[in-house]
């Protein structure tokens, strides 16, 4: 019996499709430096997870699908394994090499990581952010472990069917500004919000995935494997640079950017090295064919400001200065695809269905005392369980009763 | 009349990452080559010389800012297909095309290309740094990028992720004299614009020009200093 790596079903060895998702167990990303299918990893609080493919790779590590052994429910786990530093996999260990300068990189990193994982989980009941299950030190390094979304990132739907109109965002971005607003309002950054983290569910809402764990950490000379080109903004290339909800702004704007014209933002350093020239390279949405009021593309070109100070200071002031838009005719608004053996869970927790299963459980019970007692009583009356004669059987009840309660029945 | 001179250094450094190259086709039609391979990914070294041996053998006379950006980018993917999980190499690049009486160049990262008319510093390149970044955005002044924490924070290099944008430029030369000089951040942190002008005018060629500046650069350096490398070419246009 083999697992599928795609969405941990069990199959055959020799299955040509899993019979679950459909899609070929043979065919997902595999390196020596990823932990193989099936292993599992011991959580906080006896949890343990099963460990699926790789759905992504990132500077700061690895993250996998999964699923929870106890509930059954499908996660993603990210595993700290920083690119920088020169860490590499033995047995199911990280290990970092002897430099200290390389150890003292990766730990500060580890410590980054785990610290973001704790602030998440503390802000979980945010909807449109994901939800945080778990998080904990294991193999020489640390894990995080979250739903796992089955909808489809906005970087997928355009790269598939285009640029999307601004009306078709709008209403779903209001929600998430407000969310993301409430983030901030906590006291956390996301700090690498980009079209290939908002996801769209098959409710048409959205879901912001994949926080910048590790932001802080000293990664050397070359900043590229940490900053996402055309997304991040200036104070993101700064060591000490200043981040704030003005930065989550930035990244948001240029998100909504790549999705209504389907072109990456020029880089922040190139539009700075530019501008100090007085040249400005970023070009207006209007002029790459979105579809975009006049007011909103200016209010979208203000949350794409170089200066952090010339940004909108908050969400608020930004979702204030959209205004709701006429659908676009002749569109068909973007749906995801999704396959249902991966469809979004609830991120309530699996108590519901458990306190579900006990009451009736309690139900039942209280049924067979209830069928107890009657039973109790008619025996106790005298009548016999099986009426050879209807009529005689309820007349015996009749007596049976008027001998309980008295006569006058 | 083109001459021209260059030197290497390892520094106080386990390893030298810095490759320089001077490809002289004759008739004053030079090619100047400089690699500064990051540290701290593994194989620095063997990044900046694909570097200096693509661009190298690439280079023909009479040569455009597009053609010397494509040989760029050339060295770029060739070090992406080298890289391996463990081996992130990297390497700044600078190249500087001298030829009937124009300069091509193109560059990325913090190694530097200085142009001096008559004497006088009249360009150099802009490092693509985080420092360069807060002197842009009014944070620090251009003097501060030596001292300034960020100064080897570089957002863009050779074998980094995904696209890579290359500067590149072109200018034709006046008449007069004019001095190049190229160098790795390890030459030009410990020696100052006013002092490359100064040796500049006491010297007698490009190799004087140089060892003078090194000897600046030694009154200066750390024990465990960088790895250091400049290569200079004087030509006289007519």
């Amino acid at each position: 019996m083999a697992l599928c790596p795609h969405c941990l079903e069990k199959l055959k060895d020799d299955a040509q499709r899993c019979p679950n998702c459909g899609l070929d167990p043979k065919d997902y990303p595999q390196n020596a430096s990823f932990l193989p299918v099936g292993t599992s990893v011991e959580g906080s609080n006896g949890h343990t997870f099963v460990i699926g493919k790789v759905i992504g790779r990132g500077g700061f590590g690895i993250t996998y699908v999964g699923r929870e052994l106890s509930s059954g429910r499908l996660v993603a786990i990210k595993e700290y394994f920083p690119v920088e530093c020169q860490a590499v996999r033995q047995g199911r260990a990280i290990k970092v090499d002897d430099k200290q300068t390389n150890r003292d990189v990766y730990n500060h990193g580890l410590r980054s990581f785990l610290s973001e994982a704790s602030m998440l989980k503390a802000v979980s009941d945010i909807p449109s952010i994901v939800h945080v299950l778990d998080f904990f030190e294991l193999n020489n390094t640390a894990y995080m472990v979250m739903d796992y979304l089955g909808g489809e990132t906005l970087a997928s739907i355009v790269r598939r069917s285009g640029p999307m109109p601004f009306s078709f965002l709008l209403p779903r971005l209001r929600v998430l500004m407000a969310d993301l607003g409430r983030l901030h309002d906590a006291g956390v950054l996301h700090r690498d919000i980009s079209p290939d983290n908002i996801m769209l569910m098959p409710d048409g809402s959205l879901r912001i995935l994949d926080f910048g764990c590790a932001r802080s950490m000293e990664d050397g000379r070359a900043m590229t494997v940490f900053v996402k080109k055309g997304f991040a903004p200036i104070e993101q290339y700064q060591h000490n640079g200043r981040q704030g909800p003005f930065s989550d702004i930035y990244a948001l704007c240029a998100s909504i950017y790549y999705c209504i014209t389907k072109t990456l933002p020029t880089d922040t350093p190139s539009r700075v090295l530019a501008y100090s020239e007085g040249e400005e390279l970023l070009k207006k949405p209007s002029e790459l064919g979105a579809q975009i009021s006049p007011e909103n593309e200016q209010a979208l070109m203000w949350g794409l400001a170089l200066k952090a100070e010339s940004r909108p200071a908050n969400m608020g002031i930004l979702a204030a200065r959209f205004k709701d838009e006429a659908p676009a005719e002749a569109v068909r608004p973007p749906e995801p695809q999704v396959n249902p053996a991966f469809i979004y869970q609830p991120t309530r927790k699996p108590a519901q269905k458990t306190g579900g299963d006990i009451a009736l459980i309690i139900i039942i019970f209280i049924l067979l005392l209830i069928a107890a007692a009657l039973f109790g009583v008619l025996v106790f009356l005298g009548i016999p369980l099986r009426p050879l004669n209807p009529e005689a059987a309820f007349g015996a009840v009749r007596t049976g009763l008027g001998a309980v309660f008295g006569r006058g029945l | 009349m083109t001459s021209y001179s260059s030197y290497t250094d390892i520094g106080g450094r386990p390893c030298n990452e810095d490759s320089v190259r001077i490809k002289d086709l004759g008739s004053d039609r030079v090619c100047v080559i400089l690699a500064d391979g990051l540290g701290g990914h593994g194989g620095g070294d063997v990044a900046s010389k694909i570097a200096v041996d693509t661009v190298s053998s690439g280079w023909n006379a009479n040569t455009t800012p597009a053609e010397l950006t494509d040989l760029a980018l050339k060295v770029h993917r060739r070090v992406l297909e080298l890289q391996t999980p463990a081996c992130q190499m990297k390497s700044t690049l600078a190249v500087l095309s001298v030829d009937s009486g124009r300069m091509d160049y193109a560059y990325v990262g913090d190694s530097r290309i200085y142009h001096f008319y008559n004497g006088k510093l009249i360009f150099q390149t802009k490092d693509h740094s985080a420092s360069q970044i807060a002197v842009m955005l009014g944070q620090i002044t251009p003097d501060q990028i030596r001292f300034h924490e960020d100064r080897s924070r570089i957002f863009r290099a050779i074998g980094q992720d995904g696209e890579l944008s290359i500067d590149a430029d072109e200018e034709i030369l006046e008449p007069g004299k004019h001095a190049f000089l190229l160098c790795s951040d390890g030459f030009w942190e410990y020696v100052y614009e006013n002092e490359m002008e100064r040796e500049l005018k006491a010297a007698s060629s490009p190799e004087d020009w140089i060892a003078k500046m090194r000897k600046i650069h030694a009154s200066r350096v750390p024990k465990d200093n960088d790895n250091n490398t400049a290569a200079a070419v004087w030509t006289e246009i007519a």
